[in-house]
């Protein structure tokens, strides 16, 4: 499949502190990436450098078929960027901001304002067209950002948390208009912390952690990612609970009583699906009476949790996922 | 065309929206029409003359015409530039594929565009003082022309100070430091011979085609005019015309805030200025100097009073002083550049990191990111060029007939002057920008003032106190100087002189030698 962007042994420094350390990928076109990671893992950094507003220590990128070194300009013409806490101009009026950039990106005339029209309904803002920038809320500023961004039908979209203070509703027409954007045939990359939506958004990802790529792939191939990592089961036990932490502690095993229900036990237990089959044959056997196992659905949290615990040492000896 | 511009536009929009911009409009309506009307109209009425009046009436109208454009202009585009800047909103303006050109013009009128919509508003009464003062067009054409110019180059300046600034306190701040240099500090070093520096403001022009006009009874004339009067430059053997003068020099500023602006739309990581317009610069900065003290250095009919006879004081004086002003305003000169186009550790560090994955021995010599010893080395080149011809040519004019010492002594400011120049490039390529402004006040500063407290609490101590303040760079150059002069001069003061002389300069060695030591060591690690 053409890939979209490429980036090999991509590293930046700022002073001593490497942000991204030999970073290797590859995006094939019309892909919706999401970069996950904690913060400091090095999303922004990578964005930017994406972007063309920051320089690499080292590394060779390619978009859209251009290296970034040797031509920068003919990336930017085809690329969509909507930074962190993107900023929009307050003394202007909605329409005004978008048209300013319309005409900056070489629109004229019929085309410009069709344009305009045409971005601004795509994220629910027509209609509040004629309103000060200044005025806006943080959610309608990040819709019409992202209308400004999508202006010039870029090929490359890149959105650094796009959705941070949007309201629910306006995240789901977030999902809909990047996939409609999708659709056309666009590769997007997207950061962000909220990792469920990013999970039902994004075809495929790639987790950050202190500046390298720990885990890289389709969603689905990440999460099985997680086999070894604990998850939490919920088991509900009819007569004397305090009998079943008592055994689990005895067991070794990690336990928690929730207030509010006391039937409930909530187990971490470390493995797949079978080590929990495994985990309910032994209450089973150990006379507990359950009437309720329910083991929760691992999530990318689940993945970051992980990753973020590992210790430093752990994460510098392992090597980046190599390019796929 | 300007008028399609989309961020002119965009600024049209904002700044000139009704609301906004009314309270601006009716200020400088009421002002205009009540100034000139309090001249003109008394006048008129106890039967004076009316074009006189009209006359006095243009003074007040150009300086609320400096107001408007010079000043508040300038505020505006430094501040307006900063704030696009920490909004990141440059950051969108520089991915469109909109030329570099557009947006440093769409930004450079935009900006300010309220500001000549009020510059408009007062040419109604322009037009009423010029028409009814009679004033002729070969007076105020090239009056405007400067005037115009010198609005050009104040915004650049307002925008350089912005585009290269981090913070936005700083963009204001470095905007005022540049406006007082411009217009209250350069302009006194005419005094020293360098008089092209007076030329940096629209006030030449005042002079050579308003001041006629208005008389020297009026009660408008400007403070230090007389310094200006009928005066021109002289450049080597020629001179040139106060207002021509003035109007190359600002088109030579304006090329060069020009480029630095381009260079920073481009990446705003990158120094402010390449090496090679660093050099360029800097050649250009020196020659001029060094044109402008020539009919001082040749003792021809331009020369000052002083220095036309031999024999007389001001050989002595000149002695010392011609070489040293230009020893010291090049030097000056050579640190802001170098400030602006060196390297800071991380840049130079990650240049070093780069060449390595290259492959290369050393990174492109002239490459933003390569060491400075090519750039200090060519400007210290210029540096002893023109100190020797100085020197020379001082000793063809008769300056060293009187005195025992000879132009090869002049070998000890060169000598002083690489020095520095090395130390400074040590010093920024060490410890960066921020850590410079430290290593001055405590290496330079310190030893200076440490000499006075000493003077002050004993005056029998002036051998300690020379000595301390001979670790400051800037005693060196003064004091290598000295060494032009005949020792018998000094009195027995002479080789006190040579020994704080000498301590300055194996002090300055020895700091050269740890500072390219620890850029040779970081080189090789």
């Amino acid at each position: 499949m053409e890939s979209a962007i490429e980036l090999l042994d991509l590293r930046i420094d700022y002073g001593d502190f490497t942000a991204v350390h030999n970073l290797s990928l590859t995006i094939p076109k019309g892909e919706i990436y999401g970069l996950v990671g904690p913060n400091g893992a090095g999303k922004t950094s990578t964005l930017n450098v994406l972007a063309t507003l920051l320089v690499p220590t080292y590394g060779t990128v390619r978009m859209a078929g251009f290296d970034l070194d040797l031509e920068p300009d003919k990336i930017r013409a085809r690329l969509g960027y909507m930074p962190d806490l993107a900023p929009v101009i307050g003394d202007l009026r909605i329409w005004e901001f978008l048209d300013l950039f319309a005409a900056a990106y070489g629109l004229a005339g019929q085309e410009k304002s069709k344009r305009v029209e045409e971005c601004l309904k795509l994220v629910g803002m027509w209609d509040k067209k004629d309103i000060f920038c200044s005025t806006m809320s943080r959610g309608m500023t990040q819709r019409v950002v992202l209308a400004k961004t999508l202006l010039h039908r870029p090929e490359i979209l890149l959105l650094d948390e796009p959705a941070s203070g949007m309201d629910p509703i306006a995240r789901i027409e977030l999902k809909d208009a990047l996939q409609a954007v999708a659709a056309r045939g666009a590769t997007i990359i997207i950061s962000s912390h909220i990792l469920s939506e990013l999970s039902e958004m994004a075809t495929s990802i790639g987790i950050l952690h202190k500046g390298k790529l720990r885990e890289h792939g389709s969603v689905s191939e990440v999460l099985s990612s997680l086999k070894h990592a604990t998850s939490t089961v919920q088991v509900e036990v009819l007569g004397d609970r305090e009998s079943c932490h008592q055994w689990s502690i005895e067991k070794g095993l990690t336990v928690a009583l929730p207030e509010k229900h006391p039937d409930r036990l909530d187990f971490e237990i470390a493995g797949d699906e079978s080590a929990q089959a495994a985990f309910l044959k032994q209450l089973v056997e150990a006379g507990f009476a359950v009437h309720g196992f329910q083991a929760r659905r691992s999530s990318l949290e689940d993945l970051m949790r992980v990753i973020s615990s590992e210790p430093d040492e752990e994460i510098n000896n392992q090597q980046s996922v190599a390019p796929k | 065309m300007l008028w399609k511009n989309p961020i002119f536009i965009r600024f049209c929009r904002s700044e000139l929206r009704f609301k906004k911009a009314i309270f601006w409009y009716l200020l400088t309506l009421i002002v205009t029409a009540f100034t000139v009307a309090i001249i003109y109209a008394p006048q008129v009425y106890r039967g004076h003359d009316a074009v006189s009046a009209a006359r006095q009436a243009f003074v007040p109208i150009l300086i609320i015409q400096g107001v408007i454009l010079l000043f508040m202009g300038t505020g505006s585009v430094a501040s307006g530039i900063t704030r696009e800047k920490v909004d990141n909103v440059l950051n969108y303006q520089r991915l469109t594929p909109l030329p570099v050109h557009d947006k440093v013009l769409g930004y450079l009128f935009g900006l300010p565009v309220r500001h000549y919509v009020m510059f408009g508003i007062t040419l109604p009464f322009t037009a009423f003082v010029l028409i009814v003062g009679r004033i002729p067009p070969s007076a105020f054409i090239p009056y405007y022309l400067i005037f115009f110019s010198s609005t050009l180059l104040y915004h650049f300046t307002g925008m350089v100070a912005g585009m290269i600034s981090r913070k936005w306190r700083w963009s204001a701040r470095i905007s005022q430091g540049l406006i007082i240099l411009l217009y209250f500090v350069l302009p006194n070093l005419s005094h020293l011979g360098l008089v092209f520096l007076e030329f940096l403001t629209v006030r030449p022009a005042f002079v050579e085609h308003i001041f006629p006009l208005v008389g020297p009874h009026s009660n408008f004339r400007m403070e230090g005019i007389g310094l200006l009067a009928g005066k021109t430059v002289p450049i080597f053997t020629i001179t040139i015309s106060g207002t021509i003068f003035t109007f190359m020099i600002q088109a030579g500023l304006i090329t060069l805030f020009a480029a630095i602006v381009a260079r920073k739309w481009k990446a705003d990581t990158v120094p402010s200025i390449s090496k090679l317009m660093a050099f360029i610069t800097f050649t250009v900065f020196s020659v001029m100097s060094l044109g402008n003290l020539w009919p001082n250095l040749t003792r021809s009919e331009n020369a000052l009073d002083i220095l036309k006879t031999s024999g007389d004081i001001g050989t002595e004086i000149a002695l010392v002083a011609l070489p040293l002003t230009l020893a010291l305003t090049t030097t000056t000169l050579a640190f802001i550049l170098m400030i602006s186009a060196l390297p800071d550790p991380l840049q130079y560090r990650l240049g070093q990191i780069r060449a390595r994955r290259m492959e290369w021995e050393h990174l492109p010599r002239w490459a933003d990111d390569a060491n400075g010893y090519l750039l200090t080395s060519l400007l210290f080149l210029v540096q002893l060029i023109l100190l020797t011809i100085v020197l020379i040519t001082m000793d063809s004019s008769g300056y060293f007939d009187q005195s025992a010492n000879k132009p090869v002594f002049g070998a000890f400011i060169i000598l002083a002057v690489g020095l520095t120049l090395f130390y400074f490039q040590g010093l920024k390529e060490n410890f960066g920008g921020g850590r410079i402004a430290f290593f001055i006040l405590i290496g330079w500063a310190i030893p200076i003032l440490a000499a006075i407290l000493i003077i002050a609490i004993d005056q029998s101590r002036g051998e300690t106190a020379l000595l301390v303040a001979a670790l400051s760079p800037v005693t060196l150059i003064p004091l290598s100087a000295t060494q032009l002069v005949d020792p018998a001069n000094y009195n027995d003061n002479a080789i006190i002189i040579q020994r704080a002389l000498a301590v300055g300069l194996l002090f300055m060695t020895a700091m050269n030698a740890w500072l390219h030591w620890r850029l040779w060591r970081g080189r090789r690690q």
